[in-house]
């Protein structure tokens, strides 16, 4: 059994004005070379599940730990900004900074921690061929078409090795065939260079091709947690069973994968 | 929950305690170039003593000024003036706009352009040689068009120059707006079996009516608080608007009454005050929201043989307004005398004399000093209230916001006022320092309107994508935001650049000896009757816009102002 990357417990939020919590009482661990999957329906509290692990959003109540590191207690006070949590990320639209070429865009995790410019060059290099973009350091990043971008992204989150990989639906803006190899890619990827990785969708096709560990949430509650196969056949609830047979009954190959 | 992400984003500042303080400390700067000048205008009100005399608390300056038949008059003109004003420019500014958005208007980019760039051009210079070209009998127009009857000296004048000198500007709030207008929701009303005019009246005209009544609106305050045009040409056809007996009254008359002018000073802000308020409060925003028509291309109507006509009309309107009478006023400086123009009269005397004298030389310097000045202190501060409003969510950032923008609405020459009366023991008075900061207190508006757009356009993710990756607060900063920011900050230095160089009403008051502008020189060399030393400082006076102007465009590859949005 490998080690616990991420350990998330018990875990509250509530935004300003908000009827109700956004998450409640949310646990979940994800250790070392494990893809574990936050799905469920929009507003179900995932992203904000996830932006709390990313140091985006401070936690009400809880804990978050990264391997024995404590990054959010809310009960003591801690809370660790998001740049010191040595973290990647891929964002939803991507977040390619259009003022900058592509090789600036990977390299910046290494240029804000101060690495030499003879070690970003050789990183960048390696780090875009990982990704399928081999040479493309010149290029300006808005000239990129959604499947170049979703790369650029990922070798930009993967540039310092980072422990821990954090995808918020990395893939709901390309089209259905860029979405499966990305897919298989980023399962490639993990399987190489051992990140564990939180992944958030509202695709269970997706969820249920890539996870290790699926957790379905629905207004701000895990509902179950567990590998895809356990969730299918003994789904906890009504809203589990329902939120992934929708998928079931069309793409029953996928499940084999 | 992502659709909000872009505008709630908890990466707000390091600490909340940080927060609090950079919150606090915006407010009580923003606060004493707003609020506490005109706080001052207010309590100075109720003082009846002459200039100089001790002071006497009463209400007297109020009895005096509302029980005076001249502020009625004075009132009564403004309007008078104002509303047919603002009905013709607000008919050009829509013609023009729809032309340029919504036509296929033969070389409508280029025209759009010369329309944009009109905006930046100086108003004085501008009133300077209308007075040359149109003043009776012996103006240059009725010269060449052998006639008696062109006059600007008279109502009519007052509301013709006017309108057309705010055209432009009312253009650059419409343009967007026309183009952003769907065309889909016109071509049902054809194919429902309505003519074009039809659709015009009944689709068009309605769907324009927020911006049409904003732009009305801004039109009217803009009017109202004038004071150039009025006080050049008014005052001399002795008609007296509020702006023009505020100045009376308080620096220029028989017996200088400093409560009387305050009183009546703050009866203009309270006029100006509740028509933005009833603005906002109709229409929700200010005037400068541009909206964005990413990627999309309205269909163009097919204007027939009368695009041709429409294209005479629409460039007749640029080169009278636009090119005549700076041509006019560059052949004119090199004449002898002022007003005419023949050839035996030729000389370079005027301009070897204004830039032989050490005291114009002065008055650049100063001018480009105040300039660059309010512009960069003008767009850090703006910049910083716009990031606390977007980030923090502290219940103060609303009075930030409303602070902030209150000078949108407060007339320039009772800004002036404010900062006379609120500063004057201070040492910075009679410095530079004071002129430059009533022009940050004036910028604000337009900084903050420029930045927020542009902030919101960026989107959070941007920023926390650098974060997550390891960047520091500061770092994000320095390495996403400015140069992202970068053509919004440029626009706005430049906006406030050119409007501290030639704003006049504002400077006038706060001038001393040794910290004499541009724009005052020309106003007062124009009063005292020479006219070819105003002509030459008009000329140094566009020409410092210009050159901001140029730079700005060379740093940002387009001009300043985008307005094609």
């Amino acid at each position: 059994m490998s080690e616990i990357a991420i350990r998330i417990a018990r875990l509250w939020k509530t935004y300003p004005n908000a009827p109700a919590p956004a998450v409640q009482d949310v646990s979940l661990e994800v250790a070392d070379g494990e893809i574990v999957t936050l799905l469920g329906p929009s507003g179900c509290g995932k992203s904000t599940t996830l932006r709390m692990v990313a140091g985006l959003e401070a936690p009400d109540q809880g804990t978050i730990h990264f391997g024995a590191r404590a990054v959010n207690d809310a009960a003591r006070g801690v809370n660790v900004a998001p740049d010191k949590r040595e973290l990647g990320m891929v964002f939803q639209s991507y977040a390619i900074w259009p003022h900058m070429t592509v090789g600036e865009n990977v390299a910046f995790p290494l240029r804000v921690r101060g690495k030499s410019k003879s070690e970003i060059r050789e990183r960048v290099a390696q780090t875009l061929e990982l990704v399928g973009l081999p040479g493309m350091e010149a290029r300006p990043a808005p000239a990129l078409s959604g499947g170049q971008q979703q790369r650029v992204a990922l070798a930009r989150a993967l540039i310092v090795a980072p422990r821990i990989l954090l995808l918020d639906e990395p893939f709901s803006n390309l089209d259905a065939k860029l979405r499966a190899q990305m897919r298989g890619e980023l399962k490639v990827l993990q399987e190489r260079l051992r990140f564990a990785a939180l992944f958030v969708t509202h695709d269970q096709s997706e969820a249920l091709s890539l996870s290790n560990k699926i957790a379905v949430m629905n207004h701000g509650v895990i509902q179950q947690c567990g590998p895809p196969r356990a969730l299918l056949e003994a789904p906890a609830n009504e809203f589990v069973r329902d939120f992934l047979q929708d998928h079931t009954n069309y793409e029953t190959n996928t499940l084999s994968a | 929950m992502n659709a909000l992400a872009p505008t709630i984003s908890a990466l707000r500042f390091p600490s909340f305690s940080r927060e609090r303080l950079v919150v606090c400390g915006l407010l009580a700067v923003v606060s004493l170039i707003t609020i506490y000048p005109i706080a001052t205008v207010i309590v100075a009100s109720f003082n009846a003593a002459p200039l100089g005399a001790p002071a006497s608390w009463s209400v007297e300056p109020w009895r005096s000024v509302l029980a005076d038949a001249a502020t009625w008059k004075v009132l009564a003109n403004t309007f008078v003036i104002a509303i047919p004003r603002t009905l013709l420019a607000l008919v050009l500014a829509a013609a023009l706009a729809w032309l340029c958005a919504r036509t296929n208007l033969p070389g409508k980019k280029v025209l759009l352009g010369a329309l944009a760039f009109m905006f930046f051009l100086p108003d004085l210079p501008w009133i300077i040689s209308w007075m040359l070209m149109a003043s009776p009998q012996a103006g240059l127009l009725n010269t060449w068009l052998g006639a008696q009857w062109i006059n600007v000296f008279n109502l009519p004048g007052l509301i013709v120059l006017g309108a057309a000198r705010v055209t432009p500007t009312l253009l650059l709030f419409l343009y967007p707006a026309f183009l952003a207008m769907d065309a889909s929701l016109e071509e049902a009303a054809r194919v429902s079996g309505a003519s074009a005019w039809r659709t015009i009246w009944t689709i068009n005209l309605p769907l324009a009516k927020p911006a049409l009544l904003a732009v009305f609106i801004l039109a009217f305050v803009r009017s109202v608080d004038s004071f150039e045009l009025e006080q050049l040409i008014g005052a001399q056809a002795g008609i007296y608007v509020f702006t023009t007996r505020i100045y009376d009254l308080g620096f220029s008359g028989a017996t200088v009454m400093p409560g009387r002018a305050m009183a009546t000073a703050l009866l203009l802000l309270a006029m100006t005050l509740g028509l933005v308020l009833a603005q906002t409060r109709w229409l929700g925003t200010t005037a400068f929201t541009t909206v964005s028509g990413r990627g999309f291309r309205p269909r163009t109507l097919d204007l027939g043989a009368w695009r041709w006509i429409a294209f005479v009309a629409a460039w007749l309107f640029v080169l009278i307004t636009g090119v005549l009478p700076f041509v006019v006023l560059t052949i004119g400086s090199m004449m002898e005398v002022y007003g005419f123009i023949e050839f035996r009269m030729f000389t370079l005397r005027h301009w070897r004399e204004a830039l032989g004298s050490s005291s114009v030389l002065l008055s650049i310097w100063n001018t480009i000093q105040v300039g660059a000045a309010s512009a960069t202190l003008g767009i850090a501060l703006a910049l910083a209230i716009s990031y606390v409003m977007l980030r923090s969510r502290s219940a103060l950032r609303r009075v930030l916001d409303w602070i902030a923008w209150a000078p949108w609405a407060i007339p320039g020459l009772v800004m002036g006022l404010g900062f006379l009366w609120a500063f004057v023991s201070w040492p910075i008075f009679g410095t530079l320092w004071i002129l430059a900061l009533v022009f940050v207190a004036r910028g604000l508006p337009i900084g903050t309107q420029q930045f927020s757009a542009a902030i919101r356009q960026i989107g959070a993710e941007l920023e926390e994508a650098a974060r997550v990756h390891g960047a520091s607060w500061r770092q994000t900063f320095a390495r996403i935001w400015l140069p992202l920011l970068k053509p919004a900050l440029l626009g706005a230095w430049t906006l406030i650049f050119v409007m501290a160089v030639r704003v006049l009403d504002s400077a006038l008051i706060l001038t001393a000896a040794g910290t004499r502008l541009l724009s005052v020189d020309i106003f007062s060399y124009a009063g005292g009757g020479m006219m070819e030393g105003a002509v030459v400082l008009s000329l140094l006076q566009t020409a410092v816009i210009l050159i901001g102007y140029v730079a700005a465009r060379l740093l940002l590859g387009r001009s300043p102002l985008e307005v094609n949005a």
